[in-house]
């Protein structure tokens, strides 16, 4: 469950107050597969990055399952988000100098939790690493680089799974795998998953796309919606 | 042309009466291409004066029970072994687009936009379906989702392509 | 958990010749450290052991102020119940039967012992058997004069003898190392009372006897007893004290060893700080994303701390015992430099080591303290989007520079340690005197290097901090360098000059017996004599201490008068007087006493306690500063002490000297204590300081080994942090010439700021100390040229050298993997 109320964020460049977010309400469902598609700058990144705790809003309310985030101190956050929140990032974001196991467990030894070995072989095989264990991340092609990085976000079992732009680099044949991943994580383990996409071809694996623009949302489109993608198409030209 | 030899592969399975082999059919494209009962009678009747099938027996609710002949696996394997060709007026937006420039047609770029809203739906139904065969692990639909997704990724290029022409 | 000490490992070796360079410097730091430690305890160890051999187990002693007397004079005391065992001595001069030169290199001082068995004495056993009535030499004599145990020895008038033993050097008997050093010092040796007595015709007499009690009796009260049981005798008693310090001020060696061991440290903390700081820098991005995935800012610094503990841990185990090899060497060197004899000692290694552990084990986390800390608190976006983590602020900090001022000013209060302040004001402001001299080799650089000079110039303030930083090292070094050879050069010329100023006449005179007027005036009369003067001087005058427990202390109180020649300088004066005896004291003995100028203060004297007024602090040449001086008078009516067993002569001229200490010997041989002239003091007390000059070089040599160590290693993290840089320059046509050339450019630059600027305050540091009054002007304002320009090319010649592994390095940089360089 994901609440959003009002939220701002500004960035100081120098002297220049500049808005990034404009006040942002967003009520995420548990189980819910959300995308969030919009032009460049328009903010997608900055709310993904408030959503997970990784910065802190100008003004405005974040609940995640019920619990406000904004009023938790830094070390509260990171608990939360340790034990609930999976992250992918843009660019994988791989610890160069641990193994793909060992970067693979890093959030489940951050917590002070044992791996059991049963789950990683089982994560390494759903992502096609089995036998890439000890290789490290420059060992990798970008594409398994990723897969180590949703592996990654997945392992602790989170019950939400934040993901910037996840098939961004990727080409489409990756990028399908790669989704066919999530959604398979998403129907198995019915978690929240809120992915920032500009691929239409990734959009089509949500339940809901919401549309930024200008550190606002503009609009949203369900999938159960008749005019849904007509509306999209509208809306992205 | 392809009902016609889907038909021959599913009597290659097994024996089946008309209606079985409608249902066969919807099955097999994950009833994506619905097909009335009427089609498959004549796509049959053709089948058994061409002799690829025949229909020796009946049911015990006195259906009628086509079976494939020596001739109509052939014609099977034939046909699969068959590359297919690709004609540059099969699609018939190319053929509206040479028409519209021949008649100085004005609303071009409607045409074009809406072509391309269509497009997109289709691209989003499309990614939704591959997900699902994605997850009941039906590799051979999603391949072909895959092939129908390189083409529409194309037709969206080319149209954004004589958008900018124009 | 994770093998995480494994993966601390696997960063730590990420860049391995950051990872070797770092621990070189920080071996070496802790190996300067530990040798320097050892080589300070072990001396101070040996002074202590030696002057505790002295004093054996007696507790206390009885001595006449007439020299001799007679041994049933202490008869009731040898019977006292208090007195557990005791042993009488009588010392004698003398002379061994064999053919040399001069009649002083034959010259045997006596000890006659009523007991061999005693603890009283104890002797380091080389050879033979102590216990047996004989006669004992040690190691020299026996070396000098070709014997061994079983041997005979002749002496004049004392019949033949054998030897039942042989010693090694020490402070009870000791020996001339060679038959030069026989001029000036005899041989001590150890032979029955009896046959000493009735050998030189002394029956019964005897010198001292020393004693100690048993174990349930109060010293104090014992000591204040007999004291006043002998008042009225020309005996008197004392506490056998330990307290060498009256022989020796070791105390300026201690202060160059703790400076040397404080700089290696510094200077490997510093390349610490600069090679976890750059690791840091380089891994913001991995903490980033670290702590977006659960690290809390505690988890990140002891993924740090783990680190640093295996450097720190493995640094010390190496510098630790590479210390211990190098301390033993540079102790023998030491030992040899200031020990007048071969002396058996033992080198301290326990408390060193622990000490050079815990230091060794902590200094690199002081040193990483900031940057780990700061690492804790790395904000997770930032780190995590950042681009290029080699874009950083350029400008010099405002704080910075007026924390350098600060710290600048406190280094110039005259204090012996407020100079260190001094250095860190260096670097804090070494970014700015970088600026400056920026501007001034710019030009220099740019003609010599043509396009590479420009290059570096601007790669230069990319890292403006960590050169900084590392120039500053090199700074520190070689200012150190030369403030060191600059005290080296002035303080034997200060110690001669302070020698010449307060040693009294030109020769010191002791006689066995106390001289009469009819001996003074024959002594006049001798040729090239100007005139004679009788001086006094109370021995073993003890005292207790101003430490946390009291101790007892023990120093010589000497006498002056109107007539004789000044032995000391009068520092301070109070115009207060009392009706106490009035004493000058030397600044050692008063900072030791933790007395002032004016106060009342507590002797024991042969006359008993006494209560003295400091009249004044004074300066002197003699006993180290650890002395104290009362007038003719005071010493002979006041403080019980009627006899001058000294005497000050005045030479015609210098080179009369050595006639007059000839004459000297011709007529008294037999009863000469000892003599002692002014230009043998002079040598002997300026020889110990040129012999630990070459030392000093060579560990101040490896301190800028350690600096250009530094040097490398900023210049490997400057290449490595531009490999993608560097690649874009090699395919847009640098060649790899120039790419090598730019580097050294930037060595050089560093090189050249480190000279300049370490000059700068070597000199600064000179000068303060020169006119320091805490330094009781030993020092002089002089520039070490030698030193100067050997610092300079050695400075910048180790810059290139550590310029080269680095521009290598940087032209294997293959074009195609650095553009793709992540
Ligand atoms: N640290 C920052 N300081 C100043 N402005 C920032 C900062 N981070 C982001 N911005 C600005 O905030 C706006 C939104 O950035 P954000 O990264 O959220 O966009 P986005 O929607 O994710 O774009 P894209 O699709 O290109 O990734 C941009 O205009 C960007 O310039
Ligand atoms: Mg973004």
């Amino acid at each position: 469950m994901i609440n959003v109320v009002s939220l701002t964020k500004d960035y100081k460049t120098g002297k220049e107050v500049v808005p990034v977010l404009k006040g942002v309400d967003l009520s995420i469902k548990a189980g819910e597969f959300v995308c969030i598609m919009g032009p460049s700058g328009s903010g997608k990144t900055t709310l993904l990055h408030l959503l997970g705790g990784l910065d802190t809003p100008t003004s405005g309310s974040i609940q995640i399952n019920g619990k406000e985030l904004t009023s938790q101190s830094e070390k509260n956050r990171t608990l939360l988000r340790r034990k609930e929140m999976g992250f992918v990032f843009q660019n994988y974001q791989l610890l160069p100098t641990l193994t793909v196991y060992e970067n693979i467990i890093f959030p489940l030894h951050a917590d002070g939790k044992k791996a059991s070995p049963g789950d990683v072989d089982e994560l390494l095989n759903a992502v096609e690493l089995k036998g890439y264990e000890n290789r490290f991340p420059h060992e990798l092609s970008g594409g398994q680089q990723q897969r180590v990085a949703i592996a990654r976000s997945l392992i602790h079992q989170p019950s939400i799974l934040l993901a910037d732009e996840p098939t961004g680099n990727l080409d489409r044949k990756r990028s399908g795998d790669i989704l066919d991943l999530l959604a398979k994580f998403h129907y198995e383990q019915k978690q929240t998953i809120v992915m920032v996409t500009h691929d239409m071809f990734a959009a089509g694996y949500a339940d809901r796309i919401i549309l930024f623009k200008d550190g606002v949302i503009e609009a949203e489109v369900k999938r159960e919606d008749e005019d849904y993608a007509r509306f999209l198409a509208r809306f992205m030209a | 042309m392809s009902v016609k030899h889907s038909l021959l592969a599913l009597l290659y399975e097994k024996p089946r009466h008309g209606y079985e082999l409608k249902t066969g059919f919807e099955a097999l494209v994950e009833g994506l291409w619905p097909l009335n009962a009427g089609q498959v009678y004549t796509t049959l009747d053709r089948l058994e004066r061409d002799s690829f099938v025949e229909s020796l027996s009946h049911d015990k609710k006195d259906r009628k029970q086509y079976t494939i002949t020596q001739a109509g696996k052939e014609e099977l394997w034939f046909w699969l072994n068959e590359p297919v060709g690709r004609s540059l007026f099969k699609d018939e937006f190319y053929i509206k687009f040479l028409c519209a420039s021949h008649v100085s047609y004005d609303n071009k770029k409607s045409m074009i936009r809406d072509q391309k809203e269509t497009i997109l739906k289709d691209i989003l139904h499309l990614t939704h379906l591959r997900k699902q065969m994605s997850l009941s692990g039906n590799d051979t639909m999603k391949l072909l989702i895959e092939g129908a997704l390189l083409h529409l990724e194309a037709d969206m290029k080319w149209l954004e392509r004589i958008e900018e022409e124009l | 958990m994770l093998g995480s000490w494994l993966v601390s490992w696997r960063n730590l070796t990420r860049h391995k010749k950051r990872f070797l360079f770092t621990l070189v410097a920080l071996t070496l730091g802790v190996t300067v450290m530990t040798s320097m430690l050892i080589a300070k305890y072990t001396i101070s160890n040996l002074m202590n052991e030696q002057e505790e051999l002295y004093a054996g187990e007696a507790d206390f002693w009885i001595q006449s102020s007439d020299g001799f007397f007679h041994e049933s004079d202490i008869v009731w005391l040898k019977q006292a119940v208090e007195v557990d065992t005791g042993i009488t001595s009588l010392i004698k001069q003398g002379f061994v039967d064999m053919e040399t030169d001069t009649l002083s290199q034959r010259a045997v001082r006596f000890t006659g012992v009523s007991d061999f068995q005693s603890d009283i004495i104890t002797l380091p056993v080389k050879d033979g058997d102590v216990t047996e009535e004989g006669l004992i030499i040690t190691e020299n004599a026996a070396n000098l004069w070709g014997k061994e145990v079983g041997d005979t020895v002749t002496f004049e008038g004392i019949e033949t003898l054998k030897i039942t033993a042989i010693v090694y050097e020490g402070p009870m008997l000791n020996s001339p190392r060679t038959i030069k050093d026989a001029l000036n010092q005899n041989f001590r040796v150890m032979l029955p009372l009896k046959t000493l007595q009735s050998g030189s015709g002394l029956d019964n007499q005897i010198s001292n006897y020393r004693f100690s009690v048993r174990e349930d009796i109060a010293p104090k009260e014992f000591l204040d007893s007999y004291q006043a049981k002998l008042e009225d005798s020309s005996l008197f008693i004392q506490p056998v004290v330990v307290d060498n310090q009256q022989n020796n001020d070791v105390a300026s060696i201690y202060y160059v060893f703790d400076l040397i061991a404080i700089l290696a440290v510094f200077i490997s903390a510093f390349i610490t700080f600069n090679m976890i700081h750059t690791s840091i820098v380089e891994r913001n991005r991995e903490i980033g994303i670290m702590k977006s995935l659960g690290y809390t800012g505690g988890h990140v610094v002891r993924l740090l701390v783990q680190e640093i503990s295996i450097l720190a841990l493995i640094g010390t185990v190496l510098g630790v015992s590479l210390g211990v090899w190098l301390g033993d060497a540079i102790q023998e060197i030491l030992i040899t430099a200031i020990a007048t004899q071969n002396i058996e000692y033992d080198a301290v290694l326990v408390g060193p080591v622990l000490i050079s552990i815990i230091v060794g084990l902590l200094f690199p986390f002081v040193a990483a303290g900031l940057p780990v800390y700061q690492a804790g608190k790395i904000p997770i976006l930032q780190a995590m989007l950042e681009k290029d983590s080699s874009i950083r602020s350029n400008h010099l900090k405002l704080s910075r520079i007026l924390l350098g001022i600060i710290f600048t000013l406190i280094g110039l209060i005259d204090n012996v340690w407020a100079f260190l302040f001094l250095f860190v004001g260096l670097v804090l402001l070494l970014p700015f005197w970088m600026r400056l001299l920026q501007l001034i080799i710019s030009p220099f650089l740019s003609l010599l290097f043509g396009f590479s000079g420009k290059q570096a110039l601007h790669s230069m303030k990319q890292f403006s901090g960590r050169n900084a930083n590392t120039a500053a090292m090199l700074a520190i070094g070689v200012s150190l360098a030369l403030f060191i050879s600059a005290a080296l050069q002035s303080l034997p010329q200060g110690i001669e000059e302070d020698i010449h100023a307060t040693f009294g006449g030109e020769i010191h005179f002791e006689k066995e017996t106390p001289w009469s007027k009819e001996e003074l005036e024959s002594l006049q009369q001798f040729p090239n004599v100007e005139n004679v003067y009788p001086a006094y001087e109370v021995p073993n005058v003890t005292w207790y201490s101003n430490g946390e427990d009291e101790e007892l202390r023990e120093f010589s109180i000497m006498s002056f008068s109107e007539e004789a020649p000044q032995q000391f300088i009068v520092k301070e004066e109070t115009t207060n007087h009392s009706g106490y005896p009035e004493i000058y004291i030397g600044d050692r003995a008063l900072k030791e006493a933790g007395v002032e100028v004016g106060e009342i203060w507590t002797l024991h004297l042969p006359a008993g306690v006494q209560d003295v007024f400091i009249k004044g602090r004074v300066f002197t040449s003699h006993y180290s500063n650890y002395v104290a001086f009362a007038e003719e008078n005071t010493i002979q009516e006041m403080m019980d002490w009627p006899w001058s067993y000294q005497v000050v002569i005045d030479a015609q001229n210098e080179e009369s000297i050595p006639v007059i200490v000839e004459e000297i010997w011709g007529n008294y041989d037999a009863s000469v204590s000892s003599v002692n002239t002014l230009p043998i003091t002079v040598e002997k007390n300026t020889s110990g300081v040129t012999g630990i000059d070459d030392l000093f070089q060579v560990l101040l040599l490896l301190i800028i080994g350690i600096a250009s160590i530094g040097i490398s290693n900023t210049l490997f993290m400057n290449t490595m942090e531009r490999v993608k840089e560097i690649g874009t320059m090699r395919a847009l046509g640098f060649t790899k010439g120039q790419l090598r050339l730019m580097i050294i450019a930037e060595g050089l630059f560093i090189g050249i700021a480190g000279v300049v600027v370490g000059t700068i305050y070597g000199i600064l540091v000179i000068y303060l100390n020169s006119i320091s009054a805490d330094n009781q002007g030993l020092l002089d304002f002089i520039i070490p040229w030698v030193s100067l320009v050997l610092a300079t090319l050695g400075g910048i010649l180790f810059t290139l050298l550590a310029s080269w592994l680095p521009s290598q390095a940087a032209s294997r940089i293959s074009i195609k993997e650095a553009i793709h360089y992540e």
